[in-house]
């Protein structure tokens, strides 16, 4: 059996088939669900501002012209939806000093967090994520978890290939010192403990 | 440096990993659809105002005149005697002296004025169209 492409569920829809939208709602929800968090830092308001990504989305389907892929489109959209929240609630976010690291930093790193259990690595990756401006969370989202090429990531957030390149390398950077900052005493914790 | 930031890439795409996906409420996928079934706009396929073999059309005749024109002299006119700056000049006597308009600016302007007349036509029906 052929398995059904964004592009087929698209004309289901346009022809009629309102259900063949639930289709494209349930691959995506996830992503989009993760993203708008990772910008209104709230569960309520994420599962709002993905609502409202997806009827956004609805509404502008006549629109979408086919030319770049429908989850590039539909990330755009909530990254402007997520925006424009934030805007609205006027919150402030720190940027976080850059040092120069070391490839024993890393490997330091990589072994304090496997000490850390799952659920609470995972809670604190979120966590360091958290500190790093908006637009940073959703290049490394978007970049190591979507693995989306740069071109289609710079077609999302609206900055230029070469920037997005900067802003990756800069953001890397920024949340190895956040981790490190939080993992360290965890670590030391957790030895301390043993 | 490279191998560090070999090495920091690898750590943020298994950090970024771990970190993985959220998940919205369990109802909401039944919230947006409810949302979406009451929606009254209607979702059409998106249609070009020129489609890409009108595109083909157009370039194809371009390129066929322009090969014709700069291959070819017809040895005539094919506006003939019609000299659209001496009909200007004419029908408004003018009290003050107007240079010698060029007859291929005169004609260009003219076509210009043509085709910017058809397209606020065909560009207002549209605009109606899709507001209706």
């Amino acid at each position: 059996m052929t398995q059904n492409t964004d592009q087929d569920y698209i004309d289901q829809i346009r022809s009629g088939n309102v259900n063949a939208y639930s289709m494209l709602v349930a691959k995506y929800k996830n992503m989009v669900f993760t993203l708008a968090l990772r910008i209104v830092e709230n569960r309520e308001d994420a599962e709002e501002v993905s609502q409202d990504t997806f009827i956004k989305a609805y509404r502008k389907l006549d629109s979408f012209k086919g030319t770049s892929k429908f989850s590039t489109w539909l990330y755009r959209i909530v990254y402007n939806t997520s925006l424009d929240y934030v805007k609205k609630n006027k919150r402030v976010v720190l940027s976080e000093h850059i040092d120069e690291i070391n490839e024993s930093d890393i490997g330091s790193m990589q072994n304090a967090l496997t000490y850390i259990e799952d659920k609470e690595r995972k809670e604190t990756i979120e966590k360091a994520l958290l500190k790093l401006p908006e637009e940073e969370r959703i290049l490394l989202t978007l970049f190591y978890f979507e693995e989306l090429p740069l071109k289609e990531i710079s077609e999302i957030v609206k900055i230029s290939y070469d920037n997005v390149k900067i802003k990756l390398h800069r953001s890397r950077k920024k949340l190895f010192h956040i981790l490190k900052n939080v993992v360290e005493p965890i670590y030391l914790n957790h030895g301390s403990r043993k | 440096m490279e191998a560090e930031n070999k090495k920091l890439d690898q750590f943020t795409k298994e950090v970024m990993q771990d970190a993985g996906l959220q998940a919205p409420s369990t109802d909401f996928l039944a919230n947006v659809m409810a949302a979406v079934t009451h929606e009254k706009v209607p979702v059409k396929a998106y249609k070009p105002l020129i489609s890409k073999v009108g595109w083909l059309i157009i370039g194809a005749l371009f390129l066929i005149f322009a090969f014709v024109l700069t291959r070819f002299s017809l040895g005539f006119s094919i506006f003939g005697d019609w000299n659209l700056s001496s009909l200007v000049i004419e029908k408004y006597e003018p009290t003050f002296e107007i240079p010698e308009i060029p007859a291929t600016y005169a004609y260009c302007f003219f076509f210009l004025l043509v085709f910017v007349v058809i397209q606020v036509k065909i560009f207002s029906k549209q605009l109606d169209k899709n507001l209706n």
